[in-house]
C-alpha cells in the first residue's frame, strides 16, 4: 500500500501584522491508499483549518501537501478546480446539498463535472445509491427527505466518481445516533471494499471508533496518534475517551 | 447542466427577487417611455424645443443608468452572498471558476432579459400616456395613432447593456477574487455592526442630532448657494448621517431596551429585531437615507416649477391682448376681425402711462432682488387710471374700489403686500409728475403683473386720472376675454391676417420683444411654454426621482425579506409558545414599519427645511402663495408616501407569506 496524503510540515497563520494566529504548527503525517483515518481535537484545535488545507479550500501558509505525488501546495488557482473533480470527495456537516435539485441529480452533478457520459451516469447513480441505501429516494428533493438520508447522499456524490480521497468535515454532526451509526457503517464498508481513502475530522469519539488511526490535534499541534489495529471497536472508544480526558476533554 | 441549474435557478430567483425583478421591469418601461417619447415623430414635428427635450432626457439618462447599475450590482452581490453555499458546492466539485462566473451572470442577464421585454411592453404604455399628456400640455391634439421607434428599443437596449456590462466587469471582479473559504464562509460575512459600547452610542447619536441641526440652521439661515453655509451644511448631514446609522442600534438598545418599558406588549420582539438588522444594515440605511433625500429633493423641485408654471397662467386674466408702444394703428380692424371671428365676452382698450420719476419702484420692495426676473427701472414708475382700474376690475369681476382726487392705489402681486404695507404705514405720500399723492389701498388680486407688456411688473401705481394727463404713454393695451376659449388656430388666423402683428409669446412663456409695433399677446401660449418647460425640466426630474426612489427601496426591501429561514425558525419558535397568528401578522406590520421609516425621517424633516429655502432661491414664492406651495410640497410628501406604501406592503405580504 502506497502513501496517498503525505502532509509535511504544514503551518496555517491568520491575521495581519499586529495580529497573528497560528492554528496550526509544524503538522507532518501520512495517510497510506485505502486507510480510514479521522483527525479528533477539541473546538478551535485546528482540525477543520487542517482539513480546509488538505482539501485546498484554505492554503496553508508553510509547508507541502502530497496527495498520490502532486503537491497541492504548488498548484495555480485554475490547476485547483480541476485537480478537485478528479481527485477529491466532500461531505460537511451541513449536506451542502442543491436545494433546487432532486437527490439524484445532486448525486449527478460530480458526473457531469467530470464528463462522465450521460448513458453512463444513470447506472452508477443507481450502483451508489443502493450502497448508500437511497435508491427509493432519489426523486426527491433535500427538503423532502431525512437529515440521515441527506448525508447519505451527500457521502454518494463524494464517492460516486472514486475519488483518490473523501475529507468528511464532522459528517455525524447534524445526525441522531441510529442516522450516524448508519452512515459510519456504510463509511467503513466503501473503505473496506472499494479501498476508499477516507479522512474524517469529528469530535465524536463514537463516530472516530470506526476509524483505523486518530490524530489527536491540540492548540494547533499532533498532541498525541493512536491505532486500532486488531482491538475491538469498543476497546478503541474507551482507548479514545482515555485520550480525550488526557486533552482535557472535548468541547 | 450548468446551463440547466442556471435557468433553474433564474426561475428560482425571480420568485425570491420579485420586488428587484418588478423595479427592473418599472424602470425598463420608463426607460423605454421616454426613450419612445425622444423619437416620436409626432413629438418631433410638434415640439419646437425637442433638442433641448432630447440634451436633458440624455443626461438623465446617463444617471439612471449608473443608479441602475448601482441597484444590479448591489443585488447581485446581494444573490452572490444569498447563494454562497450554493456556488461553493460548484467550486467544491471542481467546476473552474469561469464557469461559475459564467452561470451567475448568465442568471442574471436573463433576469435582466425578461425585465427588458416586458419593460417594452410596460413602457410602450408608458410612451402613449407621456405622448397624450406631452401633447396636451403644448395644446396639440392627441390621436392616437402608430408610433414605433427602433431608435427607442436600441437605445433602451443599450441602456440596459451598459448597466449590466458596468456591474457585471465589478461583479466577475468580486467572484474571481473570492476564495472557495470565503465563499463557504460569505453568508456569515455581514456589515461591521456599528458601534458596541453604550456611553459612546448615545454620545455619538447626540452628536448626530447636533450636526443636523447645525446643518439645517446654515441652509435657512442664509440664502442658499450664498457664502459657505451650503457646503458646510452638506458636510455636518454626511457627518449627521454615518453617525446616526451606526449609533441608532446601540442607542435603542440602551435607551429603549434599559428599562421595564421594554417588557409591554411585543416591543422586545419588535425592538431586537429593529436593532440587529439596523446593525447588520446601517451602511446601506446610511446610503438609502441619500437616496431617498435627493430623489425627495427632486421631486419637491419639480413640484415647486410645476407651482410656479401654474400660478403664472392664473395670473393672466385675459384670454388674449393686443399690446402696442406706439399707438395701436389698427384698432379699429383688430376689433372688426376680432369681433368677427372669436367669441367674445368682454374687450376694453386702455393705457398704461410712465412717470416722471421712479420714486415707489426705488422704495425697492424686494422688486429688483431676483436677477433672473429684473424689472426695468429705467427711472419710472408704470400707472393706469382710475378710470381703467375700475372699469378692469368690474370686467374681471372684483369688488370695485374708490379713490379720491389726491389719492393713488397700489395694486401689487400678492407676495409685496406685507413689505408695501409695512413701509408705508398709513399715511404714505409720493409726487408724479407734480401731483402730490396719499396712498388709499393695496390689492393684490391677480391682475397680469408678471411679465413685460403686462399691467406694470410687479405692480402698477392707480391715479386719478389727471394725474396722467402729462404723462407717456407706454403702451396701449387691447384686451380680450372670450366666451368659450379660442384655439391655436384661430390665433394662427389672426396674425397671419394682419402683417402688422406678431407674436409676443412665440418662442417661450416671457415676453419676447422683437421689435415690432404691435403684439398678439395670447395667455395659451403660457400654457404651451409650460408644455415645454415640463417636457424639458420636469419630466426628467421625475424621472431621475423615481428611478432613484424604487431603487432605494428595492435595495430596503430585499434586505428585510432576506433572512427568510431565520425568521420562519424564529416565527415558528413564537407560535409555539402561544404567539397567536394575528399577533405574529402585527409583528410583522411593525417590524416592517420601524424598518421602512427610519431612512426616510432624516430625508422628510430635511426637505420639509430645505424646501422653503430652495422655493424662496428659486423666486417661485414671489407669485406662488405660501399655502398653494405647502400643498405642493405636502403633495411631493404623499406621493412619495404613495410609493413608499405600495413597496411597504408588497414587502410585507411577501414576507407574511414566507414566515407564516
Amino acid at each position: 500500500m502506497g502513501i496517498m496524503l503525505d502532509v509535511h510540515n504544514i503551518e496555517k497563520y491568520y491575521g495581519n501584522k499586529g495580529n497573528i494566529t497560528k492554528a496550526l504548527s509544524d503538522i507532518t503525517f501520512q495517510v497510506n491508499e485505502g486507510e480510514f483515518i479521522s483527525i479528533m481535537g477539541a473546538s478551535g484545535s485546528g482540525k477543520t483549518t487542517l482539513l480546509n488545507c488538505i482539501s485546498t479550500i484554505d492554503n496553508a501558509s508553510a509547508g507541502n501537501i502530497c496527495l498520490d505525488g502532486v503537491d497541492i501546495t504548488r498548484l495555480k488557482d485554475e490547476e485547483l478546480a480541476k485537480f478537485r473533480r478528479e481527485n477529491l470527495g466532500f461531505v460537511f456537516q451541513d449536506y451542502n446539498l442543491l436545494d433546487t435539485l432532486t437527490l439524484g441529480e445532486n448525486i449527478s452533478l460530480s458526473l457531469s463535472v467530470n464528463s462522465v457520459p450521460a448513458t453512463e451516469v444513470t447506472e452508477r447513480i443507481s450502483n451508489i445509491a443502493k450502497k448508500m441505501g437511497i435508491a427509493h429516494l432519489l426523486q426527491k428533493f433535500p427538503w423532502q427527505v431525512s437529515g440521515g438520508e441527506k448525508q447519505r447522499c451527500a457521502f454518494a456524490r463524494a464517492v460516486v466518481t472514486n475519488p483518490k480521497l473523501v475529507l468528511a468535515d464532522e459528517p455525524t454532526g447534524s445526525l441522531d445516533s441510529v442516522s450516524s451509526q448508519k452512515l459510519l457503517e456504510i463509511m467503513t464498508d466503501m473503505n473496506k471494499n472499494l479501498n476508499s481513502t477516507i479522512l474524517l475530522v469529528t469530535h465524536d469519539a463514537f463516530s472516530a471508533s470506526y476509524t483505523e488511526r486518530i490524530l489527536f490535534l491540540k492548540d494547533g499541534r499532533i498532541f498525541n496518534e493512536i491505532i486500532k489495529g486488531e482491538k475491538s471497536r469498543q476497546t478503541f472508544y474507551h482507548e479514545i475517551l482515555d485520550v480525550l480526558s488526557l486533552l482535557g476533554g472535548v468541547a | 447542466m450548468l446551463k440547466t441549474l442556471s435557468i433553474r435557478n433564474a426561475k428560482r430567483q425571480a420568485k425570491n427577487y420579485l420586488i428587484y425583478f418588478i423595479t427592473l421591469m418599472v424602470a425598463a418601461s420608463l426607460i423605454f417611455g421616454l426613450n419612445s417619447l425622444i423619437f416620436s415623430k409626432d413629438i418631433v414635428f410638434t415640439l419646437e424645443n425637442t433638442k433641448a427635450m432630447r440634451y436633458i432626457i440624455g443626461i438623465s439618462s446617463v444617471i439612471i443608468v449608473l443608479i441602475l447599475a448601482w441597484l444590479i450590482r448591489y443585488m447581485m452581490n446581494f444573490m452572490l452572498k444569498k447563494r454562497s453555499k450554493e456556488l461553493s458546492i460548484y467550486m467544491i466539485l471542481g467546476i473552474e471558476n469561469r464557469s461559475i462566473i459564467r452561470m451567475f451572470l448568465t442568471e442574471n442577464l436573463l433576469i435582466g432579459g425578461i425585465a427588458l421585454f416586458f419593460g417594452y411592453l410596460g413602457g410602450t404604455f408608458v410612451f402613449y400616456v407621456l405622448k397624450a399628456i406631452v401633447m396636451n400640455l403644448i395644446g396639440i391634439e392627441y390621436s392616437l395613432s402608430f408610433d414605433f421607434s427602433v431608435q427607442a428599443i436600441a437605445l433602451t437596449a443599450l441602456y440596459f447593456i451598459l448597466m449590466y456590462a458596468l456591474s457585471a466587469f465589478r461583479s466577475r471582479r468580486t467572484i474571481k477574487k473570492l476564495a472557495l473559504r470565503d465563499l463557504l464562509y460569505y453568508e456569515q460575512q455581514n456589515e461591521s455592526t456599528g458601534i458596541t459600547k453604550n456611553w459612546v452610542a448615545v454620545l455619538v447619536f447626540i452628536l448626530s442630532l447636533l450636526c443636523f441641526a447645525a446643518a439645517i440652521l446654515l441652509f435657512v439661515k442664509e440664502p442658499l448657494g450664498e457664502g459657505m453655509n451650503f457646503p458646510v451644511g452638506i458636510l455636518f448631514i454626511a457627518v449627521f448621517i454615518y453617525c446616526f446609522f451606526t449609533s441608532l442600534p446601540r442607542f435603542v438598545i440602551t435607551v429603549l431596551l434599559a428599562g421595564t418599558w421594554r417588557y409591554k406588549g411585543n416591543r422586545i420582539i419588535i425592538l431586537r429585531n429593529f436593532t440587529s438588522k439596523l446593525g447588520s444594515m446601517s451602511k446601506t440605511m446610511a446610503f438609502l437615507s441619500v437616496a431617498l433625500t435627493i430623489s425627495l429633493l427632486l421631486i419637491t423641485n419639480g413640484m415647486i416649477a410645476v407651482a410656479t408654471y401654474n400660478y403664472r397662467v392664473s395670473l393672466v386674466p385675459f384670454d388674449f391682448s393686443i399690446i402696442s408702444e406706439n399707438g395701436i394703428a389698427n384698432l379699429q380692424e383688430y376689433q372688426n376681425y376680432v369681433n368677427e371671428n372669436f367669441d367674445v365676452l368682454e374687450e376694453y382698450v386702455y393705457s398704461i402711462y410712465q412717470s416722471d420719476s421712479s420714486e415707489f419702484t426705488d422704495l425697492n420692495f424686494g422688486f429688483t432682488s431676483y436677477s433672473y426676473m429684473p424689472i426695468n427701472s429705467g427711472g419710472f414708475d408704470l400707472c393706469m387710471t382710475y378710470r381703467d382700474y375700475s372699469q378692469l376690475r368690474e370686467i374681471l369681476g372684483l369688488t370695485p374700489v374708490s379713490l379720491d382726487n389726491n389719492g393713488f392705489i397700489i395694486h401689487s402681486l400678492s407676495y409685496f403686500y406685507d413689505d408695501i404695507e409695512k413701509h408705508s404705514g398709513s399715511n404714505m405720500h409720493i409726487e408724479l409728475n407734480g401731483y402730490g399723492l396719499n396712498l388709499m389701498g393695496i390689492y393684490t388680486e391677480n391682475f397680469d403683473q408678471y411679465d413685460g407688456f403686462s399691467n406694470g411688473r410687479f405692480f402698477i401705481l392707480v391715479v386719478p386720472d389727471y394725474v396722467v394727463s402729462e404723462m407717456d404713454i407706454k403702451y396701449i393695451k387691447y384686451s380680450v376675454m372670450t366666451d368659450n376659449p379660442a384655439s391655436y388656430t384661430q390665433y394662427e388666423k389672426l396674425l397671419n391676417e394682419f402683417d402688422t402683428l406678431k407674436s409676443l409669446r412665440s418662442k417661450s412663456g416671457y415676453s419676447n420683444n422683437t421689435g415690432q409695433l404691435e403684439y398678439l399677446d395670447v395667455k395659451m401660449d403660457i400654457q404651451k411654454s409650460n408644455g415645454l418647460l415640463y417636457s424639458t425640466e420636469v419630466l426628467p426630474i421625475w424621472y431621475m426621482a423615481l428611478i432613484l426612489c424604487i431603487a432605494g427601496v428595492t435595495v430596503l426591501s430585499n434586505n428585510i425579506l432576506s433572512e427568510e429561514t431565520q425568521h420562519k425558525k424564529q416565527f415558528s419558535l413564537l407560535r409555539s409558545i402561544g404567539y397567536s397568528t394575528r399577533t405574529l401578522d402585527i409583528i410583522i406590520l411593525l417590524q416592517l414599519a420601524t424598518l421602512f421609516v427610519v431612512p426616510v425621517i432624516p430625508s422628510v424633516i430635511l426637505v420639509a427645511f430645505l424646501a422653503p429655502v430652495y422655493t424662496k432661491s428659486f423666486g417661485a414664492d414671489v407669485f406662488v402663495p405660501s399655502s398653494e406651495l405647502w400643498c405642493n410640497i405636502l403633495l411631493v410628501f404623499a406621493i412619495y408616501l404613495l410609493i413608499y406604501l405600495i413597496y411597504y406592503f408588497a414587502s410585507y405580504i411577501l414576507k407574511r407569506k414566507s414566515t407564516l
